[in-house]
């Protein structure tokens, strides 16, 4: 079955990038803009694997973390990106269940695997 | 009336008349004071031996004897008056006044309620003496003698010694007339005591007479140095002694005569060796000098005068002079004051303000890159990640042979090269944040060599770490003492040329106490005890010059080939060392290495 992966991220760029690879990998990837966008789309699609960015307008990483732990919804495995974040910060993300932190930029190798070791699934390439 | 009682009377009223004059003179002086009661005792005896010679019965002289009690206190009150003339520093212990009056308070004892210090009074040439033979038993008699003769002779030595060393030169000079009173004095009484009875010879005694030849001396003193009193002399005497700027007198050829004693200290030399040289054979300078007229009109015409002078010792001592003629009675230059002021205080202060005022700017310049890393680097890292993800995308999917795969390729080497800068910029503005906890910095170094191993070992050079097994754990942040250790060995490394002979890197640990400095010469330097861990990192590399040297810190300042070096490693580590209250020396040679030396505060 086809893993889903849902992209959280203010940048159009790196939506653009996770999207492009990852769908050519096999991927089902629905991306957000924001926290409550991303959360809309949680309500309605299981996901198995969620990238989401620490610092976006509106809503932190940390506060999406927090309302997604309150719902206790979701299974997906949560994997940070962050581009600058003091590692105090990335400690209480791991602690409100973030697995995995990348920091930006990173090789995009780097994620493939990191989705490949995650969900038991490798990519095509 | 016979002649030697004549001579105790009048021995009696100079001695009285010579205790209240000095006393009078200065009250407050404790010298005046037991001079005074001193002559006040020796007033008091020689009149009791004028009334034992005026006696007519054996018990009018023999009540007259009982009256000195205060006899014995004679010699101890010369020990004293000798001690504070010398400025002995004994005076300030309470046991010295028992030790020198104690024997006298004894005797006194023994006069007043026994016979065993002296006989009855006997009559010879036709009157009674004060000492009529030796008593029996005679052991106490012969004690007293020696206790007697003994604090006289100490006292002599400790004046004999102030005439030889003491530092003011007028009194030196009363110490002489007084030690001749004094032995002029002790050694006939030493006759008359210790010789004469054994060779049954009598003689009036003379104690009355010696008294007039030491009172007789002190009077002198008194007139030709006016002993005992402050006066302007003896003042300026003292100022010049005391002052702790160095002071030289010269005549107007700018021949020495007189230095005083700070001048002899900051110099290294004894009190006469400078008698006659000329000022300028003190001085050195590398100013324009008027040779004819030397640094003394220099020092004239231009008040504090700043140049180095010259020690015994070959030391050069930075120093300002001025200088001020002084005449004579008749209106004429006699000669001059030089005043010698020692600056090197002065100058290493200077010179700490110069290097803090570099260290301020520095870390001002510190706290900007860190603060511009934080902030730049995420608005960076987001537009970097989508260049580099997307050129490896690309990349992966294009066959070495199409043409777009080294454009591909060099999008990705330069994403990565400033994926890198960006790195090293967070790694310097997390340096303000730091876990500190307490740990064993051999080990933080040993797991930091690990990595460096690596490198080294493609390059075929050694790495060699001389841990000293004994230095305490210390409270730091592991991970950045280890950044530390990695960017210097990684600089050494780079360090090394690939045609080098030696191919060495070794990084030391060893711990430093600074020991309280305590001699003379290291007075200047600030005396505390301290407890450093020092790291030194070395190698056999190319070094650097000095402009290098100068640069080193500053961020972004590099000297590796563009793309290899960001210009931050440095800077970094001298962040990390300054947050830990550490501080980093280089000593470099050209084509010899380098040595980084760093201290870390054990507390």
């Amino acid at each position: 079955m086809e893993k889903n992966v849902l992209v959280i991220d203010d940048e159009q760029g790196m939506r653009d990038m996770f999207s492009f690879e990852l769908t050519r990998q096999g991927y089902n990837v629905s991306v957000a803009a924001g926290g409550e966008e991303a959360l809309g789309l949680m309500e309605k699609n299981d996901f198995d694997i969620l990238f989401l960015d620490m610092i976006m307008p509106k809503m932190y990483g940390l506060e999406f973390l927090k309302i997604l732990k309150d719902k206790r919804k979701s299974n997906a495995v949560i994997v940070l990106m962050t581009g600058f974040c003091a590692d105090e910060l990335i400690e209480e993300a791991k602690d409100l269940g973030a697995a995995v932190c990348l920091k930006k930029p990173f090789d995009i190798a780097c994620v493939l695997d990191t989705i490949s070791k995650n969900t038991g699934r490798k990519g095509k390439a | 009336m016979e002649i030697f009682t004549l001579i105790s009377l009048v021995s009696s009223i100079i001695c009285f008349s010579l205790g209240n004059f000095i006393y009078y003179k200065n009250p407050r002086e404790p010298l005046n004071r037991v001079f005074s009661v001193l002559s006040i005792v020796l007033a008091c005896w020689t009149f009791a031996e004028f009334m034992v010679r005026q006696s007519a019965s054996q018990e009018t002289a023999y009540f007259w004897i009982k009256t000195t009690f205060y006899l014995p206190f004679i010699v101890p009150l010369l020990l004293h008056f000798a001690l504070i003339f010398t400025d002995s520093p004994g005076l300030k212990a309470a046991w010295i006044y028992v030790l020198v009056y104690t024997p006298a308070v004894i005797v006194s004892f023994l006069r007043v309620f026994t016979d065993l210090m002296f006989t009855k009074p006997v009559l010879v040439y036709g009157y009674y003496n004060l000492y009529s033979g030796i008593p029996d038993p005679p052991y106490l008699y012969w004690a007293n003698a020696v206790w007697f003769v003994s604090w006289g002779i100490l006292s002599i030595i400790l004046l004999t010694r102030y005439h030889f060393t003491g530092a003011n030169e007028i009194k030196r000079k009363q110490a002489r007339l007084i030690v001749t009173g004094y032995i002029i004095c002790v050694i006939p009484f030493c006759i008359e005591i210790f010789i004469l009875p054994f060779l049954n010879v009598n003689i009036p005694q003379l104690d009355a007479l010696y008294i007039i030849i030491v009172m007789g001396f002190a009077g002198y003193a008194v007139w030709k140095y006016e002993l005992f009193v402050f006066n302007p002399g003896t003042a300026a005497e003292g100022i010049l002694s005391i002052m702790s700027d160095a002071l030289v007198l010269c005549n107007t050829k700018g021949e020495i005569i007189r230095v005083n004693t700070a001048g002899l200290k900051m110099l290294g030399y004894g009190e006469k060796e400078l008698a006659g040289y000329k000022l300028d054979e003190l001085f050195v300078t590398d100013k324009q000098v008027d040779r004819g007229n030397g640094f003394l009109f220099n020092a004239i015409n231009e008040q504090n005068y700043s140049l180095s002078a010259r020690s015994r010792s070959g030391r050069l001592v930075p120093v300002i002079i001025s200088s001020s003629p002084f005449k004579d009675k008749n209106g004429q230059v006699a000669g001059f004051i030089v005043n010698i002021k020692d600056v090197s205080e002065l100058k290493q202060a200077d010179e700490e303000r110069e290097r803090l005022r570099q260290q301020l700017m520095q870390s001002d310049k510190m706290a900007a890159v860190g603060q511009l890393a934080g902030g730049i680097a995420h608005e960076i890292n987001n537009p970097l990640g989508v260049i580099l993800g997307f050129a490896q995308i690309a990349g992966r999917n294009i066959k070495e042979s199409d043409a777009l795969h080294m454009p591909l390729k060099s999008i990705e080497r330069e994403a990565v090269r400033c994926k890198k800068l960006v790195s090293d910029l967070l790694t310097f503005s997390r340096s303000y944040k730091s876990a500190i906890e307490r740990i064993s910095l051999n080990t933080a170094i040993d797991s930091a060599l690990v990595l460096v191993k690596t490198r080294a070992r493609t390059q075929n050079i050694e790495i060699i770490s001389v841990f000293d097994g004994n230095i305490p754990e210390i409270m730091a942040n592991s991970n950045q003492l280890q950044q530390v250790i990695i960017n210097l060995c990684n600089n050494a490394i780079d360090a090394i040329p690939d045609g080098a002979a030696s191919r060495r890197v070794t990084v030391k640990t060893s711990s430093f106490v600074a020991a309280e400095q305590s001699s003379a010469e290291d007075e200047r330097a600030l005396p505390q005890q301290s407890n450093f861990i020092e790291i030194f990192v070395s190698d056999t590399g190319t070094g650097m010059s000095e402009e290098v040297r100068k640069h080193l810190f500053e961020p972004f300042f590099t000297t590796k080939e563009v793309g290899k070096g960001t210009g931050l490693g440095l800077s970094l580590v001298y962040e990390i060392v300054k947050k830990h209250k550490g501080t980093i020396e280089v000593e470099s040679e050209k084509d010899r290495g380098t040595v980084f030396k760093i201290k870390l505060p054990i507390e």
